[in-house]
């Protein structure tokens, strides 16, 4: 089928520059980091990166290598290794980066209103705050039944979505290993989706569990087989995260210096396989997938 | 261990006179009607009915249980039945009706479970369904200028509906169509659940699927078989054609009916 491809075409064939692109997962579960690895090898730029749940390691990443334009998401941190992303934090202390200054909850009633082809959404969240004089994308409304005034938050239609899941059939209907994160409604808020998968399998199996089915392929452009494509970060039943790999990362991307020797050593010039026998091992990630499933 | 198992008259119990009720399943499929059954034979009246309408709404109309029906459709889809007593009571004119497309509603009952004062939605544009019901604004939207239609939040007091199986705590199972109920049972308001079976807490979970209701949704689980009945309960029976045939034909009179529905139902 056409829409299995490698993860190099994906990416040039569907991330422009410019491009609006929504990265699944949540902080260090189920992030894409290899299609990560493959936009800064491809050099995009000016892109509008929106994160469904905070995705961390692919949000620094891009904003470090200098692909991001315009950051859409409340947060961007390392939860308790990091609050704040080191990459993103230098970028907003320079004025490198333009912030859609907003709570989660807008960002999520952004992708509700372009999920259902409507130009805005109204909210509760934020109600009493500042955001519609900092945001032009959320403004004020007269509830048209009673007293008081809601948010409205403009549709945020992704150009393209980014998710990895635990499987994927070639038609891009395609199964978590467990949490769903905000992938549904990123998904859903979507033009196109590229599905970066641990397994292709069976239509067939597939629909052995159709309950199971969160991703749906009408919109899926692109399925990208690629295992490990989610480490360092958890590959939901599959394998654990890498909390060295996080470390090391974290004290790297420090200095400006740092980070593009992370960047050469790591990403620049490498396939994924490179970065996987770099980073980890085969024992390691032996390690990080035993006792998940 | 929370146990939040209750009877059917202490469900009844709690609906007041002039409450809003939000009715689960769709036509003929998955309606409680164990919970129905009983509010009809209650003392219970001026209710506002929220429905994807059939039996449900005909029977408690039928027994003048209702002042006000909110709804996207009425219809026994295909099964041998009909709304006899709601049209008569259309009409008469004994009935306030709020008409509004399937979405329309969907979109009323999304605003009350996001706390919302309204929804925007492009259904209903362009229909009469804004002239018969003038209480539904229509808004310019912000960043285009377009036009949309704000519906507002259809809040329920009571939510009820019927599942395959639920346990103690109120977790439960559809393995059918769940139809809008994931939704509704976060309208707000109160929700009971009446279930074809009732297991202990956790037991659900040992298949490893996926939750289709959460039980702190839940107020009250009460297991009662063939609770659905004469509609339909996917995959344990389809709907008692012989018995909505011949509840279709009682309803032709109203003078009897009443009788005959609290006896047969």
């Amino acid at each position: 089928m056409a829409k299995v491809m490698s993860l190099e075409d994906a990416i040039s064939k569907f991330v422009q520059d410019g491009s609006t692109v929504l990265i699944g997962g949540t902080y260090m579960t189920d992030e894409p980091v290899a299609a990560a690895h493959e936009i800064i090898r491809q050099g995009k730029k000016d892109l509008t990166l929106v994160l469904g749940e905070a995705a961390c390691m692919v949000g620094d990443l891009l904003i470090g290598a200098g692909c991001v334009k315009k950051i859409v998401s409340s947060l961007l941190g390392f939860m308790r290794l990091k609050p704040i992303a080191p990459r993103y934090r230098r970028a907003i202390e320079r004025c490198d980066l333009e912030v859609w200054e907003a709570e989660q909850n807008h960002v999520h009633a952004a992708l509700r209103a372009a999920a259902q082809g409507v130009p805005f959404m109204p909210t509760l969240s934020g109600v009493g705050c500042d955001y519609h004089k900092v945001n032009p994308d959320i403004k004020v409304l007269q509830d048209p039944f009673g007293d008081r005034t809601v948010n409205i938050v403009k549709a945020i239609e992704p150009d393209v979505t980014i998710v990895h899941t635990a499987t994927s059939d070639d038609w891009g209907n395609a199964q978590h290993g467990g949490s769903l994160h905000y992938d549904i409604l990123s998904c859903r808020a979507a033009k196109k989706v590229i599905v970066m998968t641990e397994q292709v399998v069976s239509y067939d199996h597939i629909r052995k569990n159709p309950d199971k089915t969160h991703v749906i392929g009408y919109n899926v452009a692109a399925v990208v087989e690629m295992p490990f494509g989610a480490y360092p970060s958890e590959g939901q039943a599959c394998y654990r995260y890498d909390l060295d790999h996080y470390r090391e990362y974290l004290r790297m991307a420090e200095t400006d210096a740092g980070f593009e020797e992370y960047l050469d050593k790591y990403v620049r010039g490498k396939a994924h396989n490179d970065f996987l026998q770099l980073a980890a091992g085969t024992n390691k990630l032996l390690e990080l997938q035993t006792g998940v499933h | 261990m929370i146990d939040k198992q209750t009877t059917v008259e202490n469900v009844i119990a709690q609906i007041h006179d002039g409450a809003t009720l939000l009715i689960g399943g769709w036509g003929p499929a998955r309606k409680p009607m164990a919970f129905l059954r009983a509010l009809a034979k209650s003392p219970v009246k001026d209710l506002t009915i929220m429905s994807f309408a059939a039996l449900d709404l005909d029977l408690l109309v039928g027994l003048g249980k209702v002042k006000k029906a909110i709804y996207g459709f009425t219809s026994f889809e295909g099964a041998p039945g009909a709304m006899v007593n709601f049209r008569r009571a259309r009409q008469e004119g004994a009935l306030q009706a709020m008409e509004l497309s399937e979405y329309m509603f969907i979109a009323g009952i999304k605003a009350a479970a996001e706390r919302l004062p309204f929804y925007p939605t492009r259904s209903g544009l362009g229909t009469d369904i804004l002239t018969m019901n003038p209480e539904i604004e229509v808004i310019t939207a912000p960043y285009t200028g377009e036009k949309l239609v704000a519906v507002p939040a259809l809040k329920p007091d009571i939510i009820l509906i019927h599942v395959n199986v639920a346990d103690y705590a109120g977790n439960a199972r559809i393995f059918g169509d769940c139809y809008l109920d994931r939704l509704f049972v976060r309208a707000g308001g109160k929700t009971f659940l009446s279930a074809e079976r009732v297991v202990p807490t956790g037991q659900l979970a040992e298949d490893g699927r996926a939750m289709d209701i959460l039980g702190p949704w839940v107020n009250g689980v009460v297991e009662c078989p063939q609770g659905a009945a004469p509609g339909s309960c996917y995959p344990d029976y389809d709907v008692d054609a012989a018995k909505l045939a011949e509840y279709t034909w009682a309803a032709q009179d109203p003078e009897n009916f009443s009788a005959w529905a609290k006896d047969n139902l």
